[in-house]
């Protein structure tokens, strides 16, 4: 072939090119640190680096929300925190003052200091961050809280402001002022006696208002004078007691009382007189109300058993039965009522109406938001509102009475801490001593709410702590990954630097040999 | 019968062949680095003398003729090759440009300015009475409509450009068709002797390759010396009628998507390459295809955040109101195409005046979040597409698909000017110059001036013996 010296020269000019390029290529990536510098080097990893850039700035901006999230939890608790100690001297307050000593001057004082601590409550309940309203839920605008006619009105909803924390997982900032100062939700059904008989299957556990009986020997004498000690000891049932004395082999037949909230033992001897009386310490007879001697048939105590969810419905009233139809309940959450005509006519015993209870939905299928339970007493049903602040209303349709035989017809509102404190005052100036206890109680158990809101409070504190380790580790991850694809290997790069460096001075040299070497030089 | 004057006519033919020689391969030296310069040789051929009883005598050499060398089939290859040499490097140039204004590495890119507006919203969810934070998202919206604006408007421009420039792109491919149908003229007048003419061969060649860079170009000679010149298989020159290309329509007059088209005699003419070729695509398809995916994410970021926005409340309870809105269609005269939605977003009047009316609570309760989470979500939500892409993915596609083609570009830059280098490479090794085979044939032209002088010396003293015996 035959090879000009143009051709040759221009092949020398496109390599030398050529290593040159490759040069400053190398060059420019360790002068950048950087792999990629077009985008069109490589449009793949390009792609890459664009979505871990993209995921970072994402859990930046989660972490930012974590941040600023724990700042208004930090004051959401001091500001409990100072409710908690609001609430304990109030305690003190109230309990100086219910002491028989205190005089009307030392309940006047009471009285202001009680005045004082609501006046402090309600700056904290109307604390305001500079942008909003902490506990107004989510009508932040406005001060929450105002004075009205000797109490306190609410004026916030119990909205809720969640904050993304991370792709999925949503934490509420802000706590509601009704759930923040809330002493007790609305509730019905507190202190009404069902007063049920007892049957066959009562459970001994639930006699005498549930404290159950102590199961021991009993000894019984029929009234023919014959003697016999009866074990009751494992007996669960009435029954079980019933069917242990029976077979003892005595002239009586036990079963229940005539009244059917006992036992009575039915005289079949010829005599007069059934004794029993307990074997050793033991406190059974006493606790089944059958202890002592009878003329005739020995009929025993009312037994006052407990509600419990197997009671059945029949067994209520003192046996007179509560029938169930269909009972009304309107619910009123932030001024919107939920109602719903709740049909209980399926319930055969108390379990089926908590049950039925609970699970109410209006017709659009919207919950109401109640929770039916057993009365803590023990003497019949509670329904709570579980919306803190809400008012709750329960009655019966026309020529019915179920809520009525339930125990829960009426309405209730929510008490917050404000009216528990307004109570005491009013109490103390009153001298009412019946209305200072019940402030006691109340003051209990909104200590029990706050210190559960704070637990909240504290709850969301530590998961928003994990979610932001975690964040942070995945940041690092996404980092590591983004260096891997769009950081430059230095070492590769300057070892490739310095091999075409070299190439491209061999280049050179090679070129300066061949391009001046002519046959023209050596003609003569 | 032969004559000693014979012999002196024999040498003289030598001496002339020699000097002949000589300019020729001076002809070829001087010109060893002239671009497009095919190198001569001299075709000599010994000629016949009178016929003896004895044979034939010869009378001496004969200069037959002065060859180009040439390989008319490797000429017609680089023609295509640079043609394809000139499409990717405009294609490439162009990209480069486009690449840059999208700067997907350099952290400014469209997505990463869609995932700020994005999650402006999460720092309104926060805090949402602020009025700060709401000035935040309210300038951040402003400066993703103002992306998209600065973006389109680029693509717009780039558009605007190489529309005006193709006009002087098509005057200049006309002028270049006309002077080789000039060249051809003179060609023929110079060749009528039967001489070739060189040196404007070498001219017309040069010219048709500089033609090849702005359009793809076929050239056909006839043994006649009539030829064709052809522009994307169209005819724009036949022998001395020029035909040249034309313009349909006034390119920077047309609007919208409306397509610049070429015709020839009035047939329409599609160049495959050169530089005109990737314009004409640039203008017509590549162009709006990228406007095109910009509008769509303009588009669907003022719908996706538009419907959520409209139903929520701002900070005093106002509702219904859009967040992002459009200037009129075609209210400015940009000439070439009227704007798309991207270069028309922009943020709504009621927004960029009152921050406070942000909708971000969807009950009214200026505490609420909602809307504002909801829009935070859109980064995440396949609203595009029928369901099936996010905003973002959009705008990562796009910048992906303006990468792709500036690496592809690149690439074919690098490989069709290795191949062109390769077949000039070839091209020389049969017409180029050499300059050692030049000073070897000097070395023996010189040596055959040298014995034809010789033989002239001799022949005059054998005159002068025989003169000299006869006084």
């Amino acid at each position: 072939m035959r090879v000009t010296q143009s051709a040759m020269a221009r092949s020398l000019l496109s390599r030398i090119a050529e290593a040159t390029a490759r040069l400053t290529r190398a060059q420019e990536e360790i002068a950048s640190g950087r792999r990629l510098l077009r985008a069109s080097d490589d449009p793949a990893a390009t792609a890459a680096v664009v979505g871990r850039r993209v995921g970072i700035a994402q859990i930046d901006q989660f972490l930012r929300n974590a941040q600023r999230m724990l700042a208004t939890l930090a004051t959401v608790d001091s500001a409990l925190h100072e409710v908690t100690d609001l609430l304990v001297s109030a305690k003190d307050v109230a309990l100086g003052a219910a002491n028989g000593s205190a005089t009307d001057a030392d309940r006047e004082a009471a009285a202001i200091e009680v005045d004082a601590m609501l006046e402090r409550l309600l700056q904290i309940g109307n604390t305001y961050d500079g942008n909003r309203f902490l506990f107004a839920g989510q009508r932040t605008r406005e001060a929450p809280f105002s004075p009205a006619g000797g109490g306190v009105v609410y004026r916030g909803d119990s909205g809720e402001v969640p904050v993304r924390v991370d792709l999925l997982e949503e934490v509420p900032t802000l706590l509601p002022g009704t759930r923040a100062f809330r002493a007790a939700p609305a509730s019905l059904g507190d202190g009404a006696d069902l007063d049920p008989d007892i049957w066959e299957f009562t459970p001994l556990a639930d006699l005498n208002r549930g404290a159950g009986v102590a199961l021991s020997q009993v000894a019984i004498t029929d009234s023919d004078g014959n003697a016999a000690t009866v074990d009751l000891v494992g007996a669960t049932t009435v029954k079980d007691v019933l069917d242990r004395v029976n077979a003892a082999g005595l002239a009586v037949s036990a079963e229940i009382n005539s009244a059917g909230n006992g036992i009575a033992l039915r005289n079949l001897g010829s005599g007069a007189t059934i004794t029993v009386s307990e074997v050793g310490d033991g406190i059974a007879a006493a606790g089944l109300g059958i202890l002592g001697a009878s003329s005739g048939d020995l009929v025993g105590e009312d037994l006052d058993a407990a509600v419990s969810a197997s009671t059945p419905l029949a067994l209520l009233r003192s046996g007179g039965g509560v029938s169930l139809g269909t009972i009304r309940i309107e619910h009123e959450i932030d001024g919107r009522v939920r109602s719903a005509d709740v049909d209980l006519a399926f319930a055969r015993t108390v379990g089926d109406v908590l049950v039925g209870l609970s699970r109410a939905a209006t017709l659009e299928g919207e919950s109401l938001g109640l929770v039916g339970a057993l009365d803590a007493g023990g003497a019949g049903i509670t329904v709570r509102s579980t919306v803190p602040g809400a008012r709750l209303s329960i009655g019966d349709p026309a020529a019915t009475a179920g809520a009525a035989g339930l125990g829960v017809a009426g309405t209730a509102a929510a008490r917050d801490l404000f009216a528990v404190l307004a109570g005491l005052r009013d109490a103390l100036r009153a001298d009412n001593r019946a209305g200072i206890e019940d402030s006691i109680a109340l003051l209990d158990a909104s200590v029990t709410e706050n210190l559960e809101a704070r637990v909240e409070i504290g709850a969301r504190v530590r998961r928003i702590e994990s979610i932001r380790e975690s964040l942070e580790a995945r940041r690092v991850a996404v980092e590591t990954e983004l260096s891997a694809i769009e950081d430059v290997d230095l070492a590769e790069a300057i070892v490739r630097a310095t091999r075409e460096q070299a190439a491209l001075e061999a280049a050179l040299t090679a070129s300066s040999r061949s391009i001046s070497l002519s046959l023209m030089d050596f003609l003569r | 019968m032969t004559s000693l004057f014979g012999a002196i006519e024999v040498a003289k033919r030598g001496l002339l062949a020699g000097q002949a020689g000589l300019s020729v391969t001076g002809h070829n030296v001087a010109n060893a680095n002239t671009p497009g310069y095919s190198r001569r040789v001299l075709q000599l051929a010994a000629l016949g003398g009178p016929r003896l009883p004895e044979g034939i005598l010869g009378a001496g050499v004969d200069v037959r003729r002065i060859e180009q060398v040439r390989d008319r089939f490797l000429d017609g290859r680089i023609l295509d090759a640079r043609a394809g040499l000139g499409d990717a490097r405009a294609r490439a140039a162009l990209l480069a440009e486009i690449e840059a204004t999208f700067d997907d590495l350099g952290g400014e890119g469209l997505t990463e300015a869609l995932g700020a507006f994005l999650r402006s919203w999460h720092d309104l969810a926060v805090s949402p009475e602020s009025l700060e934070v709401r000035r935040a998202v309210r300038d951040a919206g402003a400066a993703i409509a103002s992306r998209l604006n600065r973006l389109s408007d680029g693509l717009q421009d780039e558009r605007r450009v190489l529309a005006e420039l193709i006009p002087s792109e098509i005057a200049d491919v006309n002028a270049r068709i006309a002077r080789v149908a000039e060249i051809s003229r003179r060609i023929g007048i110079a060749e009528g002797g039967g001489a070739e003419a060189g040196d404007l061969r070498d001219e017309r060649q040069r010219e048709i390759d500089v033609l090849a860079e702005r359009v793809d170009v076929n050239f056909t000679e006839a043994p006649n010396g009539s030829f064709l010149l052809r522009v994307g298989g169209a005819v724009v020159a036949d022998g001395e009628m020029v035909i040249g290309l034309t313009l349909d329509g006034d390119p920077s007059a047309a609007a919208g998507e409306d397509v610049v088209a070429l015709s020839a005699g009035g047939a329409p003419v599609a160049p495959r390459g050169g530089t005109l070729a990737a314009h004409l695509d640039a203008v017509n398809a590549r162009i709006p295809s990228y406007l095109g995916r910009l509008d769509e994410i303009a588009a669907g970021l003022a719908d996706a955040v538009n419907a959520i926005h409209e139903t929520g409340y701002g900070l005093h309870g106002g509702t219904g109101i859009a967040f992002f809105t459009f200037d009129a269609a075609g209210a400015e005269g940009v000439g070439l195409a009227s704007r798309g939605t991207a270069g028309r977003i922009r943020l709504a009047d009621a927004v960029s005046g009152d921050p406070a009316a942000i909708a971000a609570s969807s009950n009214g309760a200026p505490g609420d979040n909602a809307a504002a989470l909801a829009i935070a979500d859109l980064d995440r939500e396949r609203t595009l597409r029928g369901g099936t892409r996010t905003l973002a993915d959009l705008a990562a596609e796009i910048g992906g698909a303006v990468a792709h083609d500036a690496a592809e570009a690149d690439f074919l830059v690098d490989a069709r000017g290795a191949f062109v280098t390769s077949l000039e490479n070839r091209r020389d090794a049969i017409s180029g110059v050499s300059l050692d085979e030049e000073a070897v044939n000097l070395v023996r032209y010189q040596q055959a001036y040298e014995a034809a002088a010789r033989v002239l010396v001799v022949a005059n003293e054998m005159i002068a013996t025989l003169l000299e015996e006869v006084r």
